[in-house]
């Protein structure tokens, strides 16, 4: 039987047990990569900089784990404010008006565009991509999602509700453009 | 209603594709700091610093004392050189072990 996370962050913070935290990396770093491919728009070699930037985070923060939440949970609150700074520091202007202001001009030519599901939540607004990764492919509950991206319980809600029917105003317009 | 319209929540809930480690985890591994020393080390090491601070307080104190007395006897009575002399010598292991456990983290 493998060893839970909780006892891998223990050998770890004990002893410095870098196998343990190996373990812990290839346990982890597929989903953590695809979350930050999905908050990066797909952006594979900027989502990998981060995973790693994620993890060594994730390496000098263990002396304060608390194990009273999940590690998980931890993990991807570590992800998503990495994915934040970076993107304050590289173009927080251009993310401002993709994610806030996404303009009808846009909307128009996406609609034309044959958009899938996976496209269009890259159209969302960067919390919204946060939320439905973690709650769609993480299978996290909506409370864990508060937790883990530090939200209130209410904003979690209201970001699947709108950005649910988001989703099926764009997916509806693209698939009414191709009939 | 279309098709892609109906089925949102079953791509929705898709499960993602799983990436290879390759060498990611090899990268991560290899950019973390460098290893902290174990517990076991650091109780010698205090043990070390306590130890060769009582050393040298017992053996340097009393003839440090004196002399800081001599150089400056109207700043410092003879008792308070003594004083500051066990400070600077008990001190000094004491910082040297804290640098290291901070360089460690």
């Amino acid at each position: 039987m493998s060893d839970s996370d909780t006892t891998l962050v223990a050998r770890v913070v004990a002893d410095d047990d870098r196998g343990a935290f190996e373990l812990l990396v290839r346990r982890h770093q597929s989903a953590v990569r695809n979350f930050l491919r999905r908050l990066a728009r797909n952006d594979v070699e900027r989502a990998n900089d981060l995973a790693q930037e994620t993890f060594i985070k994730v390496y000098r923060g263990l002396q304060s784990y608390r194990s009273t939440a999940r590690f998980t949970t931890w993990l991807f609150r570590i992800a998503y404010h990495t994915f934040l700074n970076d993107q304050r520091t590289r173009h927080a202007s251009e993310e401002f008006s993709e994610d806030e202001h996404g303009s009808a001009a846009d909307t128009t030519a996406a609609t034309a565009a044959e958009l899938d599901v996976d496209r269009a939540l890259e159209r969302l607004p960067v919390r919204q991509r946060a939320v439905f990764d973690l709650h769609y492919k993480k299978g996290m509950t909506h409370s864990e999602i508060a937790d883990a991206l530090e939200l209130p319980l209410g904003t979690v809600k209201s970001d699947l509700v709108r950005g649910h029917e988001q989703l099926k105003e764009w997916l509806g317009h693209a698939a009414g453009a191709t009939q | 209603m279309t098709k892609d319209f109906d089925n949102l929540e079953t791509a929705l809930r898709a499960p993602e594709p799983a990436l290879a480690d390759d060498e990611f985890s090899a990268s991560v591994l290899a950019r973390l700091p460098a290893r902290r020393r174990r517990i076991a080390t650091r109780r010698w090491t205090l043990a070390g610093a306590a130890g060769l601070g009582s050393a040298l307080t017992a053996v340097f104190a009393p003839p440090l004392g004196a002399a800081l007395a001599s150089l400056t006897p109207w700043m410092i009575p003879a008792l308070a050189a003594t004083t500051l002399a066990v400070l600077i010598l008990v001190m000094v292991p004491g910082l040297y072990f804290l640098y290291a456990e901070r360089a460690d983290r």
